[in-house]
């Protein structure tokens, strides 16, 4: 009779501390984790658009994540590649040619995704690509955009193009499982319609997954965009609407956004090392601002 | 010689007339036109954002531009009509088809159907009806989606410019647009919310917004552009923050009428009971006033 009642009160203690440990674990599953996740279009995004502020927080402790949305099957022009004098028109020294060429789609996508890993190795960041389609491609000289006879017989891989994957569940729910995986407690995007298609297009495919995975329970931080587009003119500036609320200083970081921006070699990297180098970079550029476009830490 | 020097006289005269004429018209394209321009994604989505305004701006003498961006390849459903869909409730009462399943309608009788209600809406604010042709970025074929750039879609080949998105990205597209500004260089331009709405209405405002940042670069007389409040700047943080708050509030009481009746020409869309289908979709919401954000204004430069 009294093992039965021992027994008993072992069963309830059990119960009890299950209970307990759910509760707990309910607790910590609403609070997102110590992560920064950058959600850049192309290759070299990140960078510009919060690369220093993507340096400081890693710095602090945070886990980096460095994603790259599309698959950057454009974007590399031949002649640019290692030159010293970018910015200052093409030498030539290399080519012999008096005109540029872009690269093809395939060697593109490799040299590119090659770049953004290492650049993602320099900031201590976890690179991710989703591989959504970049909108065109080049052959030769001809640039054959999607829905195009050759951009088809092409068949660059990948996924949907953004803006189209923004209408479709399995994309949305794609990045929503990588808001799931890192839950992170901030998460920056492009301006929101505020700058080219495949920008604007991946801002707003995060603010869809991001919007989903609070309504889901899912832990997620603060959305933070970047400044542009219209919210950069005169009359969104007066009125405040283009006014950021969340000001990084990432003066003590410029080394590394731009050593980190200086991996991309087959874009304008080299220009931005010889600006910090010198000691040119201006005074808003030790700064990173962005506007708080969702909060679901409050 | 008298009659020589009287010729001079003339042709002086006749030149400085042509002169002045010219002044004037140059003068008069200096400033926008008494005319409202709508630039709605979709067939009834003139309404949805400023069907009162547009209905009032006509009404105070207004020539009203009632524009309808994409080709609208999708958004039928053959069940969807009057007497088998119950447009009060929402639901479907199968009474004609006797089929307890929707189908979507064929891509090009949708875009046949939604442009002639399109042109019916039109024609009730008494606007001119505009159709760009801008691809849409999916159809149906059956019940299977066919989206754009897939080979299903090639092979389709539907009517139509680049899908909108894409079109952004090319100067060709862009100068579409600005050219409708030129024709009828609005005092009052209407958008969707960039960056705020699904992917045709988002990418028709930044489209917009683009050909309308070049129009003033052109020296096109154009004057404001607003956006409807919706998307992120309609969310909490926006909203208190204040970047989400219109500027812009026209009293639209005395229109709603007007407004009611062009909506309800898109039949395959409610039904011709637009009230009740509003009703169902926003009870809350106050119609009496429609609210914009201006995102550019020519007329203060």
């Amino acid at each position: 009779m009294k093992a039965n009642r021992f027994l008993d009160l072992l069963k309830y203690c059990v119960l009890i501390m299950l209970l307990l440990s759910n509760v707990a674990m309910a607790g910590e599953k609403s609070a997102p984790r110590k992560c920064i996740l950058v959600f850049g279009a192309h290759a070299d995004d990140v960078e510009e658009l919060a690369g220093g502020t993507l340096a400081k927080y890693i710095a602090a402790g945070y886990e980096g994540i460095y994603v790259c949305v599309n698959n950057n099957t454009a974007g590399c022009v031949i002649e640019n590649t290692q030159n010293p004098r970018y910015g200052r028109g093409t030498t030539f020294t290399v080519s012999k040619s008096p005109q540029l060429y872009p690269v093809d789609a395939l060697e593109t996508i490799q040299i590119r995704q090659e770049e953004a890993r290492n650049a993602a190795a320099f900031f201590g960041a976890t690179p991710v690509f989703l591989n959504f389609r970049e909108i065109f491609i080049w052959q030769g000289r001809k640039e054959c955009y999607l829905g195009s006879d050759e951009f088809h017989q092409y068949q660059p891989p990948g996924r949907q193009i953004i803006s189209t994957g923004t209408v479709l569940s399995k994309d949305v729910n794609l990045v929503i499982d990588l808001l799931k995986k890192y839950q992170p407690e901030v998460t920056i995007i492009h301006t929101l319609g505020g700058e080219k298609d495949e920008h604007g297009n991946s801002a707003y495919l995060m603010y869809l997954a991001f919007t989903k995975a609070v309504s889901q329970g899912i832990p997620v931080g603060k959305l933070w965009m970047k400044v542009d587009g219209w919210l950069l003119d005169d009359i969104a500036m007066s009125s405040g609407r283009g006014k950021p609320d969340v000001q990084i200083d990432v003066k003590d970081f410029l080394k590394i956004k731009y050593e980190a921006f200086c991996k991309h070699v087959s874009q304008k990297s080299i220009f931005y090392k010889d600006y910090v180098e010198r000691g040119q970079v201006k005074p808003e550029g030790m700064t990173e601002r962005f506007i708080t476009v969702l909060d679901n830490s409050k | 010689m008298n009659t020589t020097r009287l010729m001079r006289l003339f042709l002086y005269a006749l030149v400085l007339t042509l002169l002045s004429v010219n002044f004037i018209i140059a003068g008069g394209g200096d400033k926008p036109r008494k005319c409202i321009l709508v630039f709605g994604a979709h067939a009834d989505d003139v309404e949805g954002m400023a069907g009162g305004t547009l209905a009032k701006y006509i009404a105070e003498g207004y020539q009203g531009i009632y524009v309808c961006v994409t080709n609208n390849l999708a958004g039928n459903q053959i069940e969807k009509v009057p007497g088998n869909w119950d447009f009060g409730s929402g639901k479907l009462t199968a009474a004609i088809t006797l089929s307890p399943k929707m189908y979507q309608v064929d891509a090009l009788e949708t875009m046949q159907i939604q442009r002639e209600e399109a042109l019916q809406a039109a024609k009730v604010f008494g606007a001119e009806p505009v159709f760009l042709d801008f691809c849409e970025p999916e159809f149906w074929m059956g019940r299977k989606l066919i989206v754009y750039g897939s080979e299903e879609f090639i092979k389709f080949d539907p009517p139509g410019r680049k899908q909108i998105s894409l079109a952004t990205r090319y100067s060709e597209d862009v100068n579409f647009v600005v050219a409708l500004l030129r024709k009828y260089q609005p005092e009052i331009t209407i958008m969707h919310t960039p960056g705020g709405e699904k992917l045709d209405h988002g990418e028709s405002g930044y489209m917009m917004y683009l050909a309308f940042k070049r129009a003033i670069s052109q020296g096109i007389p154009v004057g404001k552009l607003w956006t409807v409040s919706r998307g992120w700047l309609a969310d909490s943080v926006a909203q208190q923050s204040g970047r989400g708050k219109p500027d812009v509030r026209i009293d639209v009481r005395n229109h709603l009428k007007t407004e009611f009746a062009a909506w309800s020409k898109h039949i395959s869309q409610n039904g011709g009971e637009i009230e009740k289908h509003i009703g169902l979709r926003r009870p809350a919401r106050d119609r009496s006033f429609e609210e914009f954000i201006t995102i550019l204004d020519n007329s203060k430069q």
